[in-house]
């Protein structure tokens, strides 16, 4: 108990360093766990959102049926950053990023990206503009890396959907960033895990557009090629100025690619900010129900956290 | 108090596995009435009383000789027939845990179809062969083809599309043998509804003494096989974890449906989604899934449909008749179309 | 993991772009040979099928008796006639077919899909044979174009009933629709089956229609049939590439810039009408869009720009060579030999029972490759 205070301490003022710490409170669930969250995190400073957003979610609704799965949702993804959406299961993150990509019609509110409500985009223009890798894509059987990374010229194609010039050029550029030259003519089905994941993130590469959705790019590979691909898309946002909107299931690996954080629970936003500024005990414990720790990685200094046992079960 | 909730429980339990008896019985006694009843002749109420408890009057009369010859035999081979299918049903769907499995989608039915169509219109390649066992090889080696080709013989999807193209080559396949026989041995369109859809027209008491020592073994063997039902469908684990072996219980409850499918395939050829549907009407009345309530329930569930096909096949459009296997079709397909949209898309959820 | 491209290296990595864009244009050409292999096997299997059957002829005294019959016998003349239209047929079905089969197999993410189990097949034979059936009594020429026609839109009313069901559930889910569509062919089977009752004389030829015959092909069927292609043309080279992206999931053809509901209708009317012109002129022929676009897969890839005309020219070869063994191959010669009593009238067997005879086999072996 002790040392989990002074981790406590050690957090919040890792905190104050700092600047650009933002935890929005407006949607919180009521009941005791939210007013005690509240009470003891309060002192974080509602800082005005990014001012260049390059994509901005307002008060979104979304259902699937009749399930209500957001509620009211705002969210700003800064331009030229790595926003990563979590959450505990059925939180809404992967609908909320549907509603962001327009893969789902929100039931209210609007999303805009450049000033454009999307509503209002065309799929192909939205196509020219943001690029999705959905979760667990499935290739077609006996299909080679370029013929899948060609797909992503889909929108971008000339006339009778001829490949031209810049579409090769487009395709070439997006193997080579995911560093597949070499497998270009290998059929999908026979590269390993994280290979087949750097593919469909060249196929979304070949798409040239300036912001990147991911849906849990990680799910289904081992630690070693869960990094790969994060690795991979941390340095595309950094070498090609790429804004990348991603969920992520491990809160760990978020924390350590991510810019921004934020932290969905029942379809609300609960908290949003740099990693250092979200990753709490206290906002571990509400949202996703355990006793944690967190620390400091030696090597990257990022928030590590270290769960020790869940809360849910007690009460 | 939780005995008095288990109690009570029970006693709905069982309170439904009576109205999952007594409403197809209802239905098959009224569908048997009147199915003695109407006809051509009609004849009335006490006529087919005084056929049914004297079987050697002094005087035969036409309608006495068509209720115990043709009206008789005919509902009890759709009963019959009908109760089995639906224990075929619950035998493959909770042994294989795929609620869609049927000896039609299996590809069993009219593999047996096409080998009852072959060796029916040309007797002398194998004469004296009795024609149930002729099914039971034919429906041995088409199941094990696609058991065996098939592999993951679970992803209900996959089941349903082989067993339409399964259907589609075996019926093509049959069609041929109709097409190059002979007229005189194949008696035309007749022959392709009995060979391709199914039909109880030709009922006659042979047929009935046919398909009995078949069922006598087979009825009683699948009624008892409610237990190893229950355990499989906790999956193959679990099963073993209980003592059970489930390699060879499965093919045990195998052997069991295709003793009980052969005759009926024998006696009125591949009649559709009885099979399929009748467990399910079942598992509706029934609030456990206890596959010995299943059981008994399907059962009476299939007699009841087969016999209600038969009958809407025989009096609709009286005096022509149109076969039962293409209105279990017309009837049951739509419906069936129904829990297959649920099916999906609680797999979806 | 390193990445090669950075900003300042820009001139070397456009050489680098041309250098693999030259590659590429090989790579092409490297992946069409297959397609050149498979239209070399559909020549070869179509001018067999002018030659082979009651007189052999050889291909100059064909070219003679289609360019210059004054050169040429009658008999030369006659045969060579009938051959063309009825080679010609089976290439144009088989390809209609095949190509319908690829749309369908990419429309609903299912390999084991084809026109024949999705209801599709069943539409239009229904529609034609109550048409035949129940319809008013016409010329022969009425027949001729009502009958395409109808079951046109028998394939389309079919179609849009699975559609419809499929949608009373929320989205149009290819699972569901494939599903319904396989009840609703079943369901169809059994309409067929009740009008058949009512065919009276015409039973036996309209059963042998059902499993699909080339026997009574006409130039006049093939023009009607080619017309009907032709109209289908524009709408077919609008679904292939929305086929193509709809292969790889809803969510990844919307994020890729292709509505989704829009596509998927186009790709299947296109299919329908495809099924549709084949079955009115040969009857409900199964397993060529099953199988074609199936074999061509392992030789082209999914790629549905090199699999449709690879499965188009591999399901005219398919039905050219079914066609070809039907129409030489006579059950008597057999069932006399083996000394069974046969149907006198049955002089051959429709082509669909050869390409079932194939294609079951074929299916089998498929089933046992997807374990994997």
């Amino acid at each position: 108990m002790t040392r989990q205070d002074q981790l406590l301490q050690e957090d919040q003022l890792h905190q104050d360093d700092q600047d650009d710490t933002s935890i929005l409170n407006r949607t919180l669930p009521s009941g005791p766990q939210a007013t005690q969250f509240q009470a003891t995190d309060c002192q974080a400073t509602t800082s005005p959102p990014p001012d260049i957003s390059a994509l901005r979610a307002q008060a979104i609704d979304a259902a699937y049926g009749k399930l209500t799965i957001l509620n009211g949702v705002d969210l700003h993804v800064g331009r030229g950053a790595v926003t990563a959406l979590v959450g505990p299961n059925g939180s809404g993150k992967s609908t909320l990023l549907k509603v962001c990509t327009k893969l789902l019609a929100p039931r209210q509110g609007a999303v805009v990206l450049d000033g454009e409500d999307i509503s209002r985009l065309s799929t192909r223009e939205m196509a020219k503009r943001l690029a999705i890798l959905p979760q667990g894509p499935v290739a077609p059987a006996n299909l080679t890396v370029r013929d899948l990374v060609e797909q992503g010229r889909y929108a971008q194609v000339g006339p009778f959907r001829m490949i031209r010039r810049q579409d090769h050029a487009a395709i070439s550029r997006a193997i080579e960033l995911v560093g597949l030259q070499a497998l270009s003519d290998r059929d999908v089905d026979t590269l390993s895990g994280g290979e087949r994941q750097r593919a469909w993130l060249a196929l979304a590469l070949a798409q040239e557009t300036p912001i990147l959705a991911l849906d849990e790019p990680t799910t289904f590979l081992d630690i070693g090629h869960q990094l790969e691909v994060l690795e991979l898309v941390r340095e595309l946002n950094q070498s090609q100025g790429l804004t990348v909107l991603l969920v992520l299931h491990d809160l760990n690996h978020a924390a350590s690619f991510a810019d921004h954080m934020v932290v969905l629970n029942q379809g609300a936003i609960i908290a949003s900010g740099s990693p250092w500024s979200i990753m709490h005990p206290p906002l571990l414990r509400q949202v996703f129900g355990v006793t944690a720790s967190v620390i400091s990685d030696p090597v990257t200094q990022k928030p590590l956290i270290i769960a020790h046992s869940s809360t849910t079960r007690g009460e | 108090m939780t005995t008095a909730v288990l109690a009570a429980n029970s006693q709905r339990v069982r309170g439904r596995m009576f109205l999952g008896v007594m409403i197809p019985l209802l239905v098959i006694l009224a569908l048997g009435l009147l199915n003695f009843v109407r006809g051509e002749p009609n004849v009335n109420l006490a006529e087919v009383w005084r056929a049914i408890v004297d079987p050697q009057p002094v005087e035969v009369n036409h309608a006495h000789f068509l209720i115990r010859e043709l009206r008789i035999p005919r509902v009890l081979l759709g009963l019959l027939c009908g109760a089995a299918l639906g224990l075929v049903g619950v035998l493959l769907q909770d042994s294989l845990r795929n609620p869609l499995a049927d000896p039609g989608l299996l590809g069993i039915a009219q593999g047996a179809s096409l080998a009852m169509a072959l060796f029916s219109i040309y007797p002398e390649i194998m004469p004296g062969l009795p024609r149930p066992l002729i099914c039971l090889v034919a429906g041995i080696v088409a199941g094990l083809a696609v058991i065996s080709f098939s592999g993951t013989i679970r992803d209900p999807i996959r089941v349903i599309l082989s067993g339409a193209i399964l259907s589609g080559f075996f019926g093509v396949l049959t069609t041929a043998i109709l097409l190059l026989a002979p007229y005189e041995r194949t008696g035309g369109l007749g022959a392709y509804y009995r060979f391709v859809a199914g039909s109880v027209s030709a009922a006659e008491w042979q047929y009935l003494h046919m398909i009995a020592p078949w069922l006598i073994v087979g009825i009683p063997a699948a009624l008892l096989s409610g237990r190893a039902l229950n355990l499989l469908q906790l999956g193959d684990e679990l099963a073993t974890g209980a003592g059970l072996n489930p390699f060879r219980t499965r093919v045990a409850l195998i052997a069991i449906s295709l003793i009980l499918v052969s005759p009926v395939i024998a006696a009125i050829g591949p009649v559709a989604f009885i099979a399929l549907f009748a467990p399910h009407i079942a598992r509706g009345f029934l609030i456990s899934s206890d596959s010995r309530q299943t059981l008994i329930v399907s059962a009476f569930c299939g007699a009841a449909l087969l016999l209600a096909a038969d009958t809407v096949g025989r009096l609709l459009f009286f005096p022509a008749e149109i076969p039962a296997g293409i209105w279990t079709v017309a009837m049951v397909g739509p419906a069936a179309i129904l829990v297959v949209g649920r099916m999906v898309r609680r797999r979806e959820a | 993991m390193s990445i090669t491209t950075m900003p300042e290296r820009m001139p070397e990595t456009l050489t680098a772009i041309e250098m693999i864009s030259k590659s590429e244009r090989w790579r092409r050409w490297w992946l069409a040979m297959p397609l050149l292999l498979v239209l070399c096997l559909a020549l070869v299997w179509f001018s067999t099928a002018i030659g082979v059957g009651s007189v052999t002829l050889t291909p100059p005294q064909v070219w003679r008796a289609l360019v210059a019959p004054e050169n040429a016998t009658r008999h030369e003349i006659v045969a060579s006639n009938a051959r063309l239209a009825r080679a010609l047929m089976a290439l144009g079905v088989g390809m209609a077919l095949g190509t319908a089969g690829a749309l369908l197999q990419a429309l609903y993410r299912n390999p084991l899909a084809d026109p024949g189990i999705t209801g599709v097949t069943q539409g239009a034979v229904t529609a034609a044979v109550a048409w035949i059936v129940f319809g008013p009594v016409l010329t022969p020429t009425q027949v001729s174009w009502m009958l395409p026609a109808v079951s046109a839109l028998g394939a389309l009313l079919s179609a849009t009933l699975t559609w419809s069901i499929a949608r009373l559930g929320g989205r149009v889910e290819p699972v569901r629709l494939i599903l319904i569509g396989v009840l609703v062919g079943g369901v169809l089977g059994a309409v067929t089956s009740v009008a058949l009752l009512y065919a009276g004389e015409d039973t036996q030829a309209l059963i042998t229609w059902l499993s699909g015959s080339l026997a009574s092909v006409t130039w006049q069927k093939l023009r009607l049939f080619g017309a009907g292609v032709l109209i289908t043309l524009p709408l077919l080279l609008m679904a292939i590439p929305r086929a193509n992206i709809l292969q790889f999931g809803d969510d990844m053809a919307s994020g890729l810039g292709q509505s989704v509901t829009p596509a998927r209708a186009i790709v299947l009317v296109a299919a329908c009408l495809l099924t549709a012109a084949a079955v009115c002129t040969v009857g409900g022929i199964g397993f060529v869009g099953l199988v074609a676009p199936h074999l061509l897969r392992w030789f082209v890839g999914s790629d549905l720009r090199r699999l449709v005309p690879g499965a188009a020219l591999g399901g005219g070869a398919l039905v050219l060579v079914a066609d070809l063994v039907a129409r030489n191959l006579r059950p008597a010669d057999i069932g006399e030999w083996l000394n069974i009593p046969l149907n006198t009238n049955a002089i051959t067997l429709p082509v669909g029972v050869y390409l079932a005879l194939l294609g079951g086999p074929f299916f089998l072996f498929l089933l046992r490759r997807m374990r994997s």
